[in-house]
């Protein structure tokens, strides 16, 4: 075989491609297991109702039951932000949707069976959903029924915090400067709201468990989840077991996108399975399970600012986050994309007001940007009325107001490796888009108009957690990468393989990267925040670098040279001396007898990351790295029926380093599609009763090939200091500001703002209705 | 194999170019027999009522989904999976380009995508980038965009054209 070197900033084939394209990628679904029992769970119809009774012995009727569980057979509460979730409703449901009830049974048949022997009594009570008047802040609505009536007793993270007597899990506040000051100063002052729905991450694969408490004492779980760490620590917690009898096993995944990062039904499928003779336990949910066990927020935004002189001089902002009915991850949303919230822009008060408030809908988590990309839509589409009213075009005026490296941001943060004007830059230059020059509509007739729109956008990740990882490079020259960071199709173990063979010179077919296991693969918080590449990545390369020192080491005392005289090439130990190459395996043979291992650890430690002020939102370093993201969109409207046709999408990440450009590219497809679809297409629609109505694909509707516009992915690289070689992360920002750059082109041509998301026909033509009448009245 | 209820008959077909006959239950899924009986793990199933394509394979020559197709309903038919079109594990062309163009993500879609595909392919082997849009539209990705899918299926087209 000829050598190839495949490692950074090249771009080789995904090394777990070739399993995929073969169709031997094992999924939770294609697991097989011996005395496999099959659960199903029974779900509340109300959002909000007292549970009166349960009476589950109907379910001992049917043949093949194992095992029957709820609320009151499981102790204790779970939550990753307030623990504030029980694993089975007790007293009292929630949400419609909320698990009341499970059953294990030998086929998956016998337990939908049992579902129905089972009987509850409820007594329904007051529902409240929409996140605005849960938090108690609507002028005629101010009372309103509590989901928790002891949320300040749960325990709860620092970065929850709680209003006592309200729905508001948590009440983030940045402030910066004195805005009333600056409002009262400015040329004009606009005030605006907006609105982003709740809508799905609608992964292509539904969730699945398989939970069994083994022989030995040991629970072992296999599932497809983010974060295999997070996981152990929270179902240790709940059955009191210590972290290292929890053993989380993470196949292949089938996509994440936010929505398989925190625990959600593992804790109810291992209650299953500790009611059973060890017998392993498997919740395989349907499309409809699916829409109900976790979604992404849905937003409530009202923007504020003052321009002075062409800038932005002062901005203030409310948020309104739809959590649902528990925690989960709410609060950080909040504050994540509340240090963000303010956008790129260099702005020197602000004010910011974030609730991540409790309604009777279902529990809402992380998605892809983390709030980014509902923020975003408010402030870019504001920021072009900004820049109408200013009289600039909408590219110069985010040109002249937006951060750079050097600046200081709105919580104190001296900014470094700014990439956002090369973003605006680089979209600009390949649309043809002069600064200050905005292409006119092209007429094309009939009503029909083609116009170009820009957005763009930041993302700060999150503060710094720990990654280990170590390379273990064994005689022969294979290699395995120990790593708990999941490739859920973001292809990140093909960029650890990429830097195992930069670092040792072994080639990249040698090198296999294994999956996640809380008994193997050391500590790794989360896959998420776009932070694998950084840290994970970062733990990698020092653990290659580790394993690469030793072979350099055992190269001197074998060749007779300085450690640093040796070299790889080809995948061989060079010999400074005669230049001749030495197979690994060979050199340790030579060195110590054989018979060992090289084993390279690996960290990720940063130093001075701050927390935010409870007050202020103040803090010189919360985040461990920012990523920035710019689109131009080229779109159609036809002004008579207010249909759009989305032609190009031009975008651009600051990558900062591309480890692997083809990744890069389609890390920025991807992205931009699910921008496009939860911006122009996507929403999760409930009655007035809080059900879902739309918990399918037929109904609720996601992209597909005949909807995606021309993507042209562009590349930034402004080298992070801290990075591995530079890199950032990427995942999440190419999410923001694609639908708000369509948005913005629309309104060119009509001259009509929409508010809320998604831009379909019918809601552009709503608006232009009201708009129409507005004009009427005035 | 044997399934011995009532309500079974039996079914003769072709699966990826073996012979199969079994006695399968008449509510048995083409999606789980090709899953459960065979062990052909390339089909996935990921909304279970036609919507996804996740689980498409082709019956005598077309693309089905077979999570809405009984195993009853395929007797006396042919049909290919995933693993069936690489003949002794050897990749496909399509395949192969799937992998070369960076069509392929998290792979869940992929097995599905590939036999719309290669269906679309057998039919009309010089497909424009539009007609490949229109066959695919039934098959949900939610990772990649599609716009390497559509490249993969446009460079296979050529390099067979190209060898023909
Ligand atoms: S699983 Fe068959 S179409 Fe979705
Ligand atoms: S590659 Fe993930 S759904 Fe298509």
């Amino acid at each position: 075989m000829t050598y190839k070197h495949e490692g950074v900033g090249e771009a080789p084939l995904r090394i777990d491609g070739d399993i995929k394209v073969l169709g031997k990628a094992e999924y939770v679904q294609d697991l097989e297991y011996a005395n496999l029992l099959e659960a199903a769970v029974l779900t509340s119809p109300y959002a909000s109702a007292k549970i009166l009774a349960i009476d589950v012995s109907g379910v001992w009727q049917v043949e093949g039951v194992k095992a029957v569980v709820t609320g009151r057979d499981v102790d204790g509460l779970y939550g990753t932000t307030v623990q504030d979730r029980p694993v089975l409703a007790r007293d009292r449901v929630r949400y419609a949707g909320e698990p009341v009830a499970a059953v294990a049974a030998i086929n998956k048949a016998a337990a939908m069976l049992a579902l129905t022997k089972i009987r509850v009594e409820y007594e329904e009570t007051i529902a409240v959903f929409d996140p605005e008047e849960a938090a108690g802040m609507k002028e005629d609505k101010k009372t309103v029924p509590l989901l928790h009536e002891n949320l300040m007793d749960y325990e709860r993270e620092i970065t929850a915090m709680p209003v006592a007597g309200s729905n508001i899990c948590s009440h983030f506040k940045l402030r910066k400067g004195d805005v009333e000051k600056a409002f009262s100063e400015a040329d004009f002052v606009l005030e605006e709201e907006y609105e982003v729905p709740r809508n799905h991450h609608c992964c292509i694969e539904p969730y699945g468990v398989v939970a069994q408490m083994e022989r030995e004492g040991t629970l072992h779980i296999w599932t497809c989840n983010q974060s295999p760490y997070v996981l152990q620590r929270n179902l240790a917690a709940l059955f009191g077991l210590s972290w290292n009898q929890v053993r989380v096993t993470i196949p292949t995944l089938g996509g994440g996108f936010g929505s398989k990062i925190y625990p959600s039904l593992e804790p109810l499928v291992v209650a299953l399975a500790q009611k059973t003779d060890h017998r392993p336990v498997r919740l395989l949910l349907s499309r409809e399970e699916e829409f109900l066990r976790i979604t992404n927020h849905g937003c409530k935004i009202k923007i504020k600012s003052g321009v002075k002189e062409g800038k932005v001089t002062a901005r203030q902002m409310a948020a309104y986050w739809d959590t649902g009915a528990y925690a989960d991850c709410g609060p950080l949303v909040a504050r994540n994309s509340g240090f963000t919230f303010a956008g790129p822009y260099k702005i020197d008060n602000v004010k910011l007001d974030a609730y991540s408030v409790y309604t009777n809908l279902p529990v809402a988590t992380a998605f892809r940007g983390y709030g980014i990309p509902h923020v975003t839509w408010a402030y870019e589409l504001h920021t072009d009325r900004l820049a109408e009213k200013a009289g600039i075009d909408p590219l110069q005026f985010r040109l002249d107001n937006v951060i750079q490296t050097g600046d200081i941001s709105h919580t104190g943060e001296e900014m470094q490796a700014v990439g956002m004007k090369g973003c605006l830059e680089a979209v600009a230059e390949a649309a043809g888009w002069q600064p200050g020059q905005r292409p006119a509509p092209v007429d094309l007739g009939n009503g029909r108009y083609r116009s170009l729109g820009v957005a763009c956008s930041w993302k700060g990740s999150m503060r710094h957690y720990g990654s280990s990882a170590t390379v273990r490079i064994m005689e022969e020259g294979s290699v395995e990468v120990n790593v708990s960071n999941v490739d859920m199709g973001q292809g990140s173990s093909t960029i650890f393989a990429q830097m195992v063979a930069e670092e040792t010179g072994i080639p990249l077919s040698k090198i296999r990267v294994q999956h996640p296991d809380t008994f193997i693969t050391p500590y790794d918080r989360t896959t998420s925040a776009s932070r694998g590449t950084f840290h994970a990545g970062t733990a990698v390369m020092e653990a290659a670098k580790d394993a690469w020192r030793q072979i350099q080491e055992y190269g001197a005392q074998v060749f007779g040279c300085r450690p640093e005289e040796v070299k790889s090439s080809e995948g061989k130990v060079l010999n400074p001396k005669t230049g001749e190459g030495l197979s690994i395996g060979k050199l340790i043979n030579q060195a110590v007898m054989g018979g060992i291992d090289i084993i390279g650890k690996g960290h990720s430690r940063m130093k001075g990351g701050t927390g935010l002020d409870k007050e202020t939102g103040q803090g010189a370093n919360p985040t461990s790295f920012w990523m920035y993201a710019a689109d131009i969109a080229e779109v159609e409207t036809d002004t008579r029926t207010g249909e759009l046709k989305v032609l190009k999408i031009y975008a651009a990440s600051d990558v900062g380093k591309a480890i692997n450009p083809v990744n890069c590219r389609q890390q920025i497809e991807g992205g931009v599609t699910m921008g496009l679809g939860i911006g122009l297409m996507e929403e999760m629609l409930f009655d007035e009763k809080g059900r879902l109505l739309n918990g399918n694909f037929h109904d609720y509707k996601i992209p597909t090939a005949v909807d995606v516009p021309e993507i042209i992915p562009l590349l930034v690289e402004v080298p992070h200091p801290l990075g591995p070689y530079g890199a950032k992360g990427l995942g999440e920002a190419p999410v923001g500001p694609a639908a708000p750059a369509v948005a913005n082109a629309v309104y060119q041509v009509t001259g009509i703002a929409v508010r809320r998301s998604p831009l379909r026909p019918e809601n552009l033509k709503l608006s232009w209705q009201k708009g129409k009448e507005a004009e009427l009245r005035d | 194999m044997e399934h011995k209820e009532a309500n079974s008959r039996k079914i003769k077909l072709l699966v990826n170019n073996v012979a199969r006959e079994d006695t399968v239950p008449v509510d048995l899924r083409l999606a789980d027999y090709l899953r459960d009986w065979l062990n052909l793990k390339s089909v996935k199933e990921g909304c279970g009522v036609g919507d996804c394509g996740a689980c498409t394979v082709l019956l005598d020559g077309k693309a089905v989904v077979s999570c809405i197709i009984m195993a009853v309903e395929a007797d006396g038919s042919s049909i290919v999976t995933l693993e069936g079109l690489a003949a002794e594990g050897k990749m496909s062309d399509l395949q192969e380009a799937f992998l070369a163009k960076g069509a392929v993500q998290c792979g869940f879609c992929t097995p599905g995508m590939i036999m719309t595909a290669a269906g679309l392919l057998a039919e009309n082997p010089q497909p424009t980038a539009e007609e490949i849009k229109r066959a695919v539209a039934g098959n949900l990705c939610r990772c990649t965009g599609y716009q390497k899918i559509i490249e993969a299926v446009l460079y296979t087209a050529e390099i067979r054209n190209q060898k023909d």
